[in-house]
């Protein structure tokens, strides 16, 4: 009956990862709304945000996830990050045997500090490359978001999605890559992912090894192997009968398969009260441990018989002494320094990073949104125009606008409110429809008006701030006149011009985005001036016709 | 449709029917054929309605011209035609006036259509203009369905038309092709390239290449639009029009409250005369007279008789 009760516990831990994973892929695929507070819930980007924005919204998110981990252990990663709980998925699909994954202390430490310490000079690479968040959202929005679209487009032909443009270069580098490369390592060493490159878990980790309810195995365990030849962290050493809660996914799967009970999640003193044997030291045994873990080490390691020995122990195995620590820190300051001269103005990284392309309201600069965005693809998920392109197009190696299929909607500020990193800087509605994110640039040698005299004015139709105008020259001809004090490069004139191959109107990047001046105000001092001529009453009784 | 939508919508039907014949009976047959002669003897008809709302307006006007009665008849599909094509809002009026399009699905469904259909296909993202413009939501309360207008493939249908000048072929929305019944119900602009949006201009909104139309001379094609299906009806609200910046106005000076409302089987007739409402020359205007060559209507202000209304 125990066995059933705690099989139970797992059934739910994998009924939450299952709700967790239907909300991210709806929230993705579908825009459904409620998916956004999953989302917003994922550790890298709320972390990011928090220290990039000073957001307390998401500071908020990042304090409870973090209380969260010190409760119950890593349980964020088996039932709310979805790349965790992908890699579950892939292994119950293959059902391989393969080794679990080694402990590798160093390697764990140096990408989370590497990715922490360049996030804090304000370059996310690590998140970028590592935030299991992100990377699910490029999975998702280039593998699983199109088949969507499309069956449900055939579905609802009065309620279509948004096609997208997916690019070749795009699906292989956001999608099929890293599902190969998670698949293989699933099949290589389970979820060596989450125990050694993931930054989210090894902060996580650091956390949980302190958790007051560790998971444990008792006194009852008979060493029978069962759970360790299940665990897809490897953290269950049976020849120290020990569980590193560090690693511990929370997973539940030890629990469910131990024949004898002996895996238990709870106070260490009410685990270990068959025995007798346990005290209150056990409880702050743990952090003790820690604090001189070189001298504590084989002290602690031949008293493994006792509960709580174990538990430290397992802690202080994957210390590191204070030389490593300082030498850690020293080459990783390097680091932040090379990595701080490559993104300074002018520096390479910043230059490669998208001249010649146009970024979305609130990307601030090309510079600075080369530095900051995760390529998480929500807000190219989301854009309501259809002109954020993820990359690959050739045209950025960053998310970027291309007007061929729509223009930034003057009403919308989507990318900007969802981006959940804080990449993108969220405005007010005023702001982002006086946010320059382009300069429209004319070009008469190719324009119909001007070329063949006839009406054309498909660009000034779509200007929404007034800046592109169908000015009189000469009886009957009207043509394009730009002001570029209201111009806000949204590519509404881009994006109707019938020109081929070239357009007429053609919107270019600009290096820095600022506030353009407020059409508003600007045709209010116009109407002022000179007021629109009322027309005249010509019938009887006041009548206009 | 339920038992609770049929029964309202029969007995609306029946209570009309009632009124209209005691009312009109006889004004709706000598209208008809007048309509009929019209078109023959290169005269038009045009009702000018003015303060009241979009609503009462129509239904003043909508009885001097015999009532919905005259256009729908049981059974038949009914497409109307609004402006949708910007994500404003109705205060910003530059899409028709969200209540009058409602009014107009509800009195064509008490008039026994079998359904009616409203589409745009619109310049600003489709969702966004259905929503906001206050239309989707007006539409679906009075029993009219949105159709979306915004795939290529799954909307469209490719047709010709050989009178054509400019536009000789053109992919048509499906439900325009199908409809027994064709209302065409714009709202009066200024327009930044064709001058002025009225009837003719909202054709545009049933085609699936604007940019076609930008390329190849507007005003011609605005009047080869027509050519491809004439409307049965003709409503040019003007209860608010944009008289600058248009067609999507920018500032709310650019916005003029005028509370008039046309209504017209002939699609010239009625942009001719809301030349004079906005107040522009109908030279300015250049595709009026460019239809009325192609015969598709009367531009001829001496030829045109205005009923006026006050609502
Ligand atoms: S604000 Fe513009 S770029 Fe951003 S999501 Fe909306 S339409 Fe797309
Ligand atoms: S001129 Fe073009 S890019 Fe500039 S605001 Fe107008 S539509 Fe947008
Ligand atoms: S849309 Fe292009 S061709 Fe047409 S008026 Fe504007 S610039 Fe000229």
């Amino acid at each position: 009956m125990a066995t059933s009760r705690l099989r139970w516990l797992r059934y739910g831990r994998i009924a939450l990862a299952a709700l967790s994973m239907l909300m991210l892929l709806a929230f993705v695929c579908h825009g459904v709304a409620v998916g956004e507070y999953w989302f917003n819930a994922q550790f890298g980007p709320a972390a990011a945000r928090a220290w990039l924005l000073l957001s307390p919204a998401a500071a908020g998110v990042v304090l409870l996830l973090l209380v969260l981990t010190l409760v119950f252990g890593r349980v964020y990663c088996s039932v709310l990050c979805p790349l965790g709980i992908l890699q579950d998925v892939i292994g119950w699909l293959t059902r391989r045997r393969c080794p679990a994954p080694g402990n590798h202390p160093r390697l764990r430490y140096g990408i989370a500090v590497v990715t922490i310490v360049l996030a804090l000079c304000g370059w996310n690479l690590g998140l970028r490359l590592l935030d299991p968040a992100s990377r699910f959202g490029g999975m998702v929005a280039t593998l699983v978001a199109p088949l969507h679209t499309a069956i449900y487009n055939r579905l609802y032909p009065d309620d279509m999605l948004i096609v997208r443009p997916l690019a070749l270069p795009t699906l292989f580098i956001l999608g099929v890559l890293p599902l190969l490369l998670l698949t293989a390592l699933v099949l290589w060493r389970r979820r060596w992912f989450c125990t050694t490159l993931c930054p989210v878990g090894t902060v996580l980790g650091l956390l949980a090894k302190y958790t007051p309810y560790p998971l444990q195995l008792t006194d009852a365990c008979v060493k029978c192997g069962q759970c360790q030849k299940i665990c897809p962290a490897g953290c269950i050493d049976l020849a120290e009968g020990s569980l590193d809660n560090e690693r511990c996914l929370r997973c539940l799967k030890c629990l469910d398969a131990c024949r004898f009970q002996a895996v238990g999640w709870g106070r260490p003193a009410a685990l270990t009260a068959n025995a007798g044997t346990a005290t209150s030291q056990a409880e702050v045994g743990a952090p003790v441990a820690t604090a001189d873990a070189n001298n504590v080490q084989p002290a602690e390691a031949t008293g493994a018989g006792d509960a709580a020995a174990v538990d430290a122990a397992a802690s202080s195995r994957v210390d590191l002494t204070r030389r490593e620590v300082l030498v850690g820190a020293a080459g990783l300051s390097a680091m932040a320094c090379v990595g701080a001269a490559l993104l300074r103005p002018g520096g390479v990284l910043r230059a490669g990073a998208g001249a010649g392309a146009i970024y979305p309201p609130g990307a601030g600069s090309a510079a600075r949104f080369a530095a900051l965005c995760t390529g998480c693809q929500l807000c190219v998920r989301n854009c309501r125009g259809n002109v954020l392109r993820a990359l690959g197009d050739g045209r950025s190696g960053l998310v970027h606008l291309v007007f061929d299929r729509g223009m930034c909607e003057f009403n919308c500020m989507r990318c900007s409110s969802i981006c959940p990193t804080g990449a993108l800087r969220p405005m007010t509605k005023a702001a982002k429809q006086r946010c320059r994110i382009g300069m429209a640039q004319f070009d008469p040698s190719l324009c119909v008006a001007v070329q063949d005299g006839v009406d054309c004015g498909a660009c000034a139709e779509h200007c929404p701030t007034g800046a592109l105008q169908m000015k009189d020259d000469g009886p009957g001809r009207r043509i394009p006149s730009l002001n570029t004090d209201l111009c806000i490069g949204c590519g509404s004139c881009e994006y109707p011009c019938p020109v081929r191959p070239l357009r007429a109107m053609r919107v270019t990047p600009v290096a820095i985005q600022v506030q353009a001046d407020d059409p508003g105000e600007y045709f209010r001092r116009r109407r002022e001036q000179a007021p629109l001529p009322k027309p005249a009453a010509t019938g009887d009784d006041g009548w206009l016709l | 449709m339920d038992r609770r939508n049929f029964l309202k919508s029969s007995v609306a039907t029946a209570a009309a029917t009632a009124v209209l014949a005691e009312l009109t009976s006889t004004q709706v047959h000598a209208q008809e054929a007048k309509a009929e002669a019209g078109a023959g003897d290169g005269r038009a008809e045009v009702v000018a309605v003015r303060n009241g709302s979009a609503v009462a307006m129509f239904r003043k006007g909508i009885a001097a011209l015999g009532g919905m009665t005259a256009f729908v008849k049981p059974g038949q599909k009914v497409v109307v035609k609004p402006n949708i094509g910007w994500d404003r809002t109705p205060e910003q009026a530059a899409n028709t006036n969200p209540e009058l399009v409602a009014e107009i699905v509800r009195q064509a469904l008490a008039a026994g259509a079998a359904q009616v259909q409203v589409f745009d296909h619109t310049c600003n993202e489709w969702k966004s203009c259905y929503r906001n413009s206050g239309i989707e939501a007006a539409v679906v309360a009075a029993g009219g369905k949105m159709l979306s207008a915004h795939d290529e493939k799954l909307h469209y249908v490719e047709k010709s038309c050989p009178q054509a000048i400019s536009m000789k072929t053109a992919k048509i929305h499906q439900a325009i092709v199908d409809a027994d019944v064709f209302i065409n119900v714009p709202v009066l602009k200024h327009h930044g390239g064709a001058k002025m949006t009225a009837a003719m201009k909202n054709f545009l909104g049933i085609f699936w290449d604007r940019s076609f139309m930008h390329k190849n001379n507007l005003p011609q094609c605005i009047a080869d639009c027509a050519l491809y299906r004439r409307p049965d009806l003709n409503v040019v609200d003007a209860y608010r029009i944009v008289v600058a910046n248009g067609p999507r106005g920018k500032v709310a000076e650019d916005i003029r409250e005028l509370r008039y409302q046309l209504l017209s089987r002939d699609i010239v007739a009625i942009d001719a005369m809301a030349t004079k409402v906005i107040g522009y020359e109908l030279a300015q205007v250049p595709y009026i007279a460019l239809a009325a060559n192609a015969g598709l209507g009367v531009a001829d202000f001496s030829r045109i008789s205005v009923t006026r209304l006050e609502a």
